[in-house]
Order: structure tokens, then sequence, then C-alpha cells
């Protein structure tokens, strides 16, 4: 609708009724009120409808265990073959379901998924020793030698899964941006491709000396790793149109920094692969929230 | 909305200026500017409200056609920061192209940049998730017990040159990530920095690879890779 700007009679102008009804057919028009017609400050929370204004779904889901003190915990043991089999965290029964339906993330909307546990790795003596694929360091000794030394850069992954064909649940994918460490010999994933994972540590040693100056000999000392929170974020904003009907969490491992002289990535490593080496899981939550982005 | 309270002019009606000012007068108020009394309650949804009206994100990522999901940057360096990066002859097989102590002496680097493009003012919330991996062997060695010398990530956003929020720093060897913050900002196109600065050497770090099979390599000190970042606007 246009503002009436058309100028006010005076006293003593003529006018005869086609004017007059010319008048009052200016406060007829069929067009709708716009921004015009409204004075400042006329809208207010009252006049908002704020159900869905931003928020269109929003589910929360205890992960894992459903005990938090770590009384009650599931084993993740670390891979010996490759690939890694993908273990569900909460064994199935700690998804994210989102009905029959599902949830339709649309252009200019957006999805965001936040999840936490409680992890704790567990190293049963040095098995990654004398390899290097999973990090052996030499380091000068100061005697014209090397003692060997672990750069640690091994890690258990924790990443997101979805479920776009049905309510069935039975078509998991990594979420768009994220790898499923499913190829490769030994199976990896480059770093360009981990939108929707967390990390843990997998073992961990220092070194009470480091240089030649000292002239160590073999100085490192292993670290156990405790009960550590681990928490992960993945916000996915498609150009068209995702139904999504459920999310998941999964874990496996173990993991070692690599390069191939175009990417940087995570590879598996097989050899510590035993019941002995595993990563403990116990509780936290998956949340997920579907909103507008404006 | 208010009804006419006087009357319509017919044809070859005698009438008078004041009749008609005296209609628009009664009328304006209601047609012309809708004030708060005369707007309907819960009328405006985000069907009929522009966009951006009360809110207004911006997220990383997303292209192309959706399916690189919110990492940030492009190509094989996707979500990677790429400020300290080795050259590839100089990196072992077994670690991340990434920060080493031959190129990187310490000091804030902006691993990425954002701008909040019609940012209307309002309450601003950022986050900023990601991985990050330092190599921690030699942060308390016989030389450096006065202090240790305590490897960390430090992580920070800053909004228009300030910062919004700071984290110490991760300090295992693999770690995740999730640094965030609010405030209030003023109307404008705002330029968000996403920081990162690594301890820097020590007295008793090693920094080169020795003996077979790559002796001359330089070691990995530390990298942050699979970042995204999404940044939230609240109007009023």
């Amino acid at each position: 609708m246009s503002r009436i700007i058309r100028p006010r009679l005076e006293p003593g102008q003529s006018i005869d009724a086609t004017d007059l009804n010319t008048r009052f057919t200016d406060y007829s028009q069929s067009g709708a009120l716009d921004l015009a017609n409204h004075a400042a400050g006329s809208v207010d929370l009252p006049q908002i409808r704020t159900e869905n204004l931003i928020t269109i779904d929003s589910a929360r889901i205890k992960l894992g265990t459903g005990v938090y003190d770590h009384s009650v915990v599931e084993s993740v043991p670390s891979a010996a073959s490759s690939p890694a089999t993908l273990y569900e965290v909460g064994g199935g029964t700690t998804r994210l379901v989102f009905g029959g339906s599902g949830w339709t993330i649309g252009t200019g909307e957006i999805l965001r998924v936040y999840w936490d546990t409680s992890a704790e790795p567990v190293i049963s003596g040095r098995p990654y020793t004398g390899n290097t694929n999973s990090g052996l360091l030499a380091i000068d000794d100061g005697s014209s030698g090397q003692f060997e030394l672990n750069d640690c850069l091994a890690c258990w992954v924790i990443h997101l899964e979805m479920d776009t064909t049905s309510a069935g649940l039975t078509n998991w994918v990594p979420v768009p941006g994220q790898g499923n460490y499913q190829s490769g010999s030994p199976a990896f994933e480059n770093t360009s491709n981990m939108a929707a994972q967390s990390i843990v540590p997998a073992w961990l040693e220092y070194s009470a000396q480091g240089n030649a100056v000292n002239g160590a000999t073999d100085a490192r000392t292993q670290k156990d790793l405790h009960w550590g929170g681990v928490s992960g974020a993945y916000w996915l904003n498609p150009t068209g149109s995702t139904t999504i009907y459920g999310l998941r969490i999964v874990a496996h491992g173990i993991y070692h920094a690599g390069f191939n002289a175009a990417n940087n990535r995570l590879d598996l490593v097989t050899h510590v692969g035993a019941a002995s080496q595993k990563m403990q899981l116990t509780c936290g939550q998956l949340t997920a929230i579907h909103q507008r982005m404006g | 909305m208010k009804y006419w309270t006087n009357h319509q002019a017919r044809t070859n009606q005698t009438t008078e200026a004041d009749q008609l000012n005296a209609e628009l007068r009664s009328s304006q108020s209601a047609i012309t500017t809708l004030d708060r009394t005369q707007t309907p309650q819960q009328a405006y949804s985000n069907t009929n409200m522009v966009t951006n009206a009360v809110r207004q994100v911006w997220a990383s990522g997303g292209q192309p056609a959706g399916t690189q999901g919110p990492l940030w940057g492009s190509g094989t360096t996707r979500g990677e920061q790429e400020n300290i990066r080795a050259t590839a002859a100089d990196t072992l097989a077994t670690q991340f192209r990434a920060v080493t102590y031959q190129e990187y002496s310490g000091g804030w680097r902006t691993a990425h940049t954002q701008t909040l493009t019609g940012f209307q003012g309002g309450q601003l919330h950022i986050e900023w998730a990601g991985l990050a991996a330092i190599f921690p062997a030699f942060q308390q060695t016989d030389n450096n017990n006065h202090p240790p010398n305590q490897k960390r990530m430090r992580l920070r956003i800053s909004v228009a040159g300030v910062v919004m929020a700071e984290r110490l720093g991760t300090a295992k060897s693999m770690d995740s990530f999730r640094i965030f913050g609010s405030g209030l900002y003023p109307q404008g196109d705002l330029t968000v920095e996403y920081e990162w600065r690594f301890t820097p050497a020590g007295q008793d770090d090693a920094i080169v690879f020795t003996g077979a099979p790559a002796a001359g390599k330089h070691l990995m000190q530390a990298h942050v890779f699979g970042c995204k970042v999404l940044a939230i606007a609240r109007y009023r």
C-alpha cells in the first residue's frame, strides 16, 4: 500500500463529487499494508508469532552408556585390519531419531549438531615401538646416536553419521564434509574431509632430555592417559533441501598423522590392534537444532 | 483498523472542505501509519517478515553444491591453518605438513577471516570448532623446569580487531576444540578473525629427525585443522 500524498483541501477551494470520491478511493486500495504504513515501534514481541520463528526443530538424547560416573563403560577395540570397523556409540540405542517424515533442512536453514562424551584411551605397553607409521622418531642422543621417541600424533576418531534414505535407519553415511575412513590401504581420510569429527589422543610420552648437549639416552617416559571430556560440533546449511531421518555417532581407531605429498591425513595403524589397546567411553549427549538462518 | 466515521459524498451533494479534512484526520493514523495498538497480535512471522529481520547467520563452507560441509577454505587444505606450512620436502610422511620451529618463532596468526556482511547491530554469537595437534614430548625437560615450556595451541576470536573470546589452548597431543563467545556490536559489516598462537621453542626442543630413514626432515610441532565457524546475530 502507498502513502496518500494528495494535498488537503483549503476552505473556499472549489470541489465536486468526483474529486471527493477520488479522495475516498485513496483509502480503499486493494494492496496490502506495507512498511510505509507502520509507525515506528509499531511491531513488538506481541505482534510477532514467536513459535518456529527461529528454531524449527530441536532434539536431544543421552549418548552412550547412560551412566556418567565411569561405573559402566563401552569399549572400542583398536583395529587389527583395514579398514577399521565403525563402532556405534551406544550400540544403536542412543541415536537421534527424527520420526517418519524426518527433518527437511531447506535452503536458508541450518542444522546445528553438538555431541560430547567421556573417553579414556587404554594402551598396554608400547605397542607402537619401532614402527615408523605410528610416529617413531629418531632423536639425537648427544653421543652420535639416536634414541627412539614417539611423536604422539596418534588418535581415536569419533564422527557423525546420518541417514537420508528412510526412517528405517539402515543406510548410514557420513555427513557432508566428513569421510568414514573406509578407503585406502591402509584406510585413511584427508584432513580436508574432517568436518564432523572429534579426536582423542591414543598415547602419550615425554622426554626429560631433549638435545645433544644433555647427552640423553633413551630418556622417554610413557604417561597413562585417563578419562577426559571430548566434544564435537557440526553444522550444515545445504544449497538444496535435505531430509535427514536420524543421526548417530561412531568411534574407531587408531590413526596417525600423515602426509602424502599432497594432503595431510590420518592413516589407520593396525599393528597395535588388540583387545588390550582400546578406547573406553561412558556417557554424554547428542543434540541437534534445526533453525532458520535469517 | 478504523471504519469511516462521517459519510461518503454523493453526486450533486453540497459539501465543504472541512467535511473531507475531518475524515482524513480521523482515518490518517489508522491507515497510513499503524501504531502499536492497531497492529494485530501475532500477525508477523517468518513468512511475512523480511529475511534477517530478527536474526542473521553466517557459516563457513557450503560450496560446491553443499557437499563440502562447513569447513572453511577450499581444496586440499580445506579447514586447515595455512599460515605456517613446512615445505613438502621437509615434511615427514608420518606427520602433518604444518608448523615447524624452523618456520615459526611465535606470535598470533590469522587462520581465517570472515566478513559479516549486513550486520545490523545487536547481539553477536560466534563459534569456532576444529581439531589441533601438538608435539608434546619436550615441554618439561630438565632444562625447562624454571618454568616448564608448556605446549599449548592458543586460540582466539577477534571482532573488528577486538578480542571477543580467547582460550588458553589445547594441551593434548591430538585434541578437539570449540571456542565461542558473544557480545554487543554496532551496525556495519564486521570483520571476524580466527587466530592461533603456539608456544615458541624451549631450550630442549628437538626440531629435526635424525638417523634413518628420514634424517634432516623437520619435526612438526603443531597444527590446526578440521575448522568451521558459525556466527549468529540477534537484532532488536
